[in-house]
């Protein structure tokens, strides 16, 4: 461990929680194509800010991570622009953007041994300078957000050899250290089994209780419809539906966009709305009759 | 491995560091001809400001000790440079050598020898470096432009396409240099595969002097972007996403790996498996952290140099082997160990 030195006026900004929440993620008139004649964004506007969970939902190709990836600063947009706290994304340092926003991506590999505390420790990358060794409050925030997300217990392990589970919530944890007061996860339980879903969801929802703005990619409705405080329902390059959960979870909304036999009830227990998916009943009773 | 603090970091490195000094002691007293060390020092601090010297003497600083300098830089380098492009290309296999440089300039270096028997004027000494020198270095930087050229898509490199271009134009440099092989007169033939096979003869410290400020240059860039190094480890998005500049961390990495590559080829030909034995090693002692694994790697990968340039000096004295053989023949039995143990306890690289 290192002694923990008495540093001058620390050049961190103040952990989320303690930030007002005034700075606001704003997308304006995003449009983005990565051929000619071929927009997979077509003027998607959309305003985030910090304390809410917001779900971002669609069919595969519809431009969730290509939106995601926009308003993590982590591409310029073709047209239009992202703006934090009226700033454009454009305008801010790569470092002090990583403090303000943190980003995961999907199918994240690690290329050497790393074990779950060093890949935490990466995290702290935007806050470190020269040859970057940990002080103590770099220790501080590792411990804290390895305790969050119960991943200390497998600490010295290699990331590669943990499961699914426990490796996703290494790698959220990785990027909680940044202390950044906006999180941006593609499809963080895409290979999680449901019960680490749900863990993964109710974590980050407490984290957007404790004033961070979380927007999530997600392809399970039910999860988002229970747990997101807002959901945001892409289609074909445009925003087809924003807000509450039971204002875009409508039958009419997903048929269009799905295109698939489904119903809406509500979830008995929890009450929020939940999907129930019928398939195509016409060709289920033609399968029925020739058996292969 | 423990996080990095700066104990460790101390600790670790003078490891390293007691390692390469322990090599470079011991190697100046073997050769064909022993030296005593502590006599030849006494005798020259007796003899200092005299015209004529004690051959020991003269052995000793004018012989071994530049040679020594000289195979600590260039394994030192090469391990380095090795460590880098692995991650850069984020693969294991990944040499010095992958990407193609080292087969431009050797083709520079075969030219050299093949055509002054029709161009005498290409014989020149340019400062402290000769022809063959010179043309290596311009064929190494010549293909490291046409590489970083054929990689560049839409204002950055990607890695693939590096490796792809690398690796075939390589094939082609290769043929090429088969080539004039073929039309050269054997006496030549021979000088060329001396050259190919690697080298370290020296005389004097004309080639410690010329390679050091391309040394210099090309590993000190190399060891200031560890941090970010580090950040490629767990993909380019989400380096980039911590502040990394990705693309400017891919070219600095190419173009200064190539000159640290460039430098060494030219003065001592092709030398394999440093560059890919070295950092495997390191970082099974060390981990992966690359704050601690470059200069690690300069350390072991100069020790490690000495030690067999030292068996390459002696094993057949008056006669020297090529210490491209003798890196290859105790290097590669240890690095199957290595293989061979990390398939039964753990992995070598992450991802396989």
């Amino acid at each position: 461990m290192t002694t923990p030195s008495p540093s001058p006026a620390p050049s961190t900004p103040p952990p989320a929680a303690q930030s007002p929440a005034a700075e606001a993620l704003v997308a304006h008139d995003l449009w983005h194509q990565f051929q000619p004649n071929w927009w997979v964004l077509r003027g998607v506007e959309l305003t985030f800010r910090a304390g809410e969970l917001v779900g971002l939902v669609g069919p595969n190709g519809t431009g969730k991570t290509t939106l995601i990836r926009l308003l993590a600063g982590q591409a310029a947009p073709s047209r239009g622009q992202v703006t934090l706290g009226g700033r454009p994304l454009s305008k801010i340092g790569r470092l002090e953007l990583a403090r303000q926003i943190g980003y995961l991506p999907q199918n994240v590999r690690s290329s050497f041994r790393l074990t779950a505390e060093e890949v935490v420790a990466q995290g702290r990358y935007p806050h470190q300078r020269g040859l970057g060794l940990l002080d103590a409050r770099d220790h501080a925030v590792i411990r804290r957000v390895m305790d969050e997300t119960r991943t200390l217990a497998f600490a010295r392990r290699q990331i590669e050899d943990l499961s699914g589970g426990e490796r996703q919530r290494v790698l959220l944890a990785s990027v909680l250290a940044q202390e950044a007061p906006f999180l941006m996860l593609d499809e963080p339980t895409s290979m999680l089994d449901i019960h680490h879903q749900v863990e993964v969801f109710q974590h980050i929802r407490r984290l957007a209780r404790r004033g961070l703005g979380v927007l999530v990619i997600t392809h399970d409705l039910n999860l988002a419809a229970h747990y997101c405080d807002r959901l945001v329902m892409m289609f074909e390059g445009k925003v087809e539906a924003e807000g509450a959960p039971e204002a875009v979870m409508r039958e009419a909304v997903l048929r269009k966009v799905y295109e698939t036999e489904l119903i809406v009830d509500r979830n008995p227990v929890t009450g929020s709305p939940m999907v129930v998916l019928l398939g195509n009943r016409e060709e289920e009773r033609e399968d029925r009759r020739w058996p292969c | 491995m423990a996080l990095l603090t700066a104990r460790r970091f101390l600790l670790v490195l003078a490891g390293y560091a007691l390692f390469a000094l322990a090599a470079m002691l011991a190697a100046p007293m073997f050769g064909a001809e022993p030296v005593n060390v502590p006599r030849a020092l006494s005798q020259w601090w007796e003899t200092r400001g005299a015209a004529v010297r004690p051959y020991e003497v003269d052995i000793l600083l004018h012989l071994r000790l530049p040679r020594i300098l000289l195979a600590f830089l260039t394994g030192g380098a090469l391990a380095v440079t090795g460590a880098v492009f692995q991650a850069l290309l984020r693969n294991p296999l990944a040499t010095p050598y992958t990407l193609g440089v080292a087969s431009g300039g050797s083709f520079g270096a075969v030219l050299a020898f093949f055509l002054p028997a029709y161009l005498p004027w290409i014989a020149f000494e340019l400062g402290p470096f000769n022809y063959v020198q010179c043309l290596s270095f311009a064929g190494s930087l010549g293909a490291m432009a046409l590489i970083y050229g054929l990689a560049r898509t839409g204002g950055r490199i990607s890695t693939m396409e590096l490796l792809l271009a690398g690796v075939t134009l390589g094939m082609i440099f290769s043929s090429l240099i088969l080539a004039v092989r073929y039309f050269a007169s054997p006496h030549i033939v021979v000088n060329m595969d001396r050259w190919l096979m690697g080298g370290l003869s020296v005389t004097g410290y004309g080639e410690v002097r010329s390679v050091l400020p391309f040394l210099a240059v090309g590993l000190g860039v190399q060891l200031g972007l560890a941090r970010a190094l580090d950040q490629l480890g767990l993909g380019e998005e989400l380096a980039q996403s911590r502040g990394v500049n990705v693309a400017r961390l891919q070219a600095l990495v190419f173009v200064f790996g190539s000159l640290a590559v460039a430098s060494v080829v030219a003065v001592a030909g092709l030398i394999g498996f440093v560059g890919l034995i070295v950092p495997h090693t390191a970082r099974r002692l060390t981990g992966p952290d690359h704050r601690l694994l470059l200069p690690a790697s300069l350390l072991a990968g100069g020790g490690f140099l000495v030690l067999c340039d030292t068996v390459a000096r002696t094993i057949i004295a008056p006669t020297e082997l090529p210490v491209g053989i003798i890196t290859s023949l105790l290097g590669g039995p240890f690095f199957i160990y290595l293989l061979v143990r990390s398939r039964r306890g753990g992995r070598m690289w992450g991802v396989d």
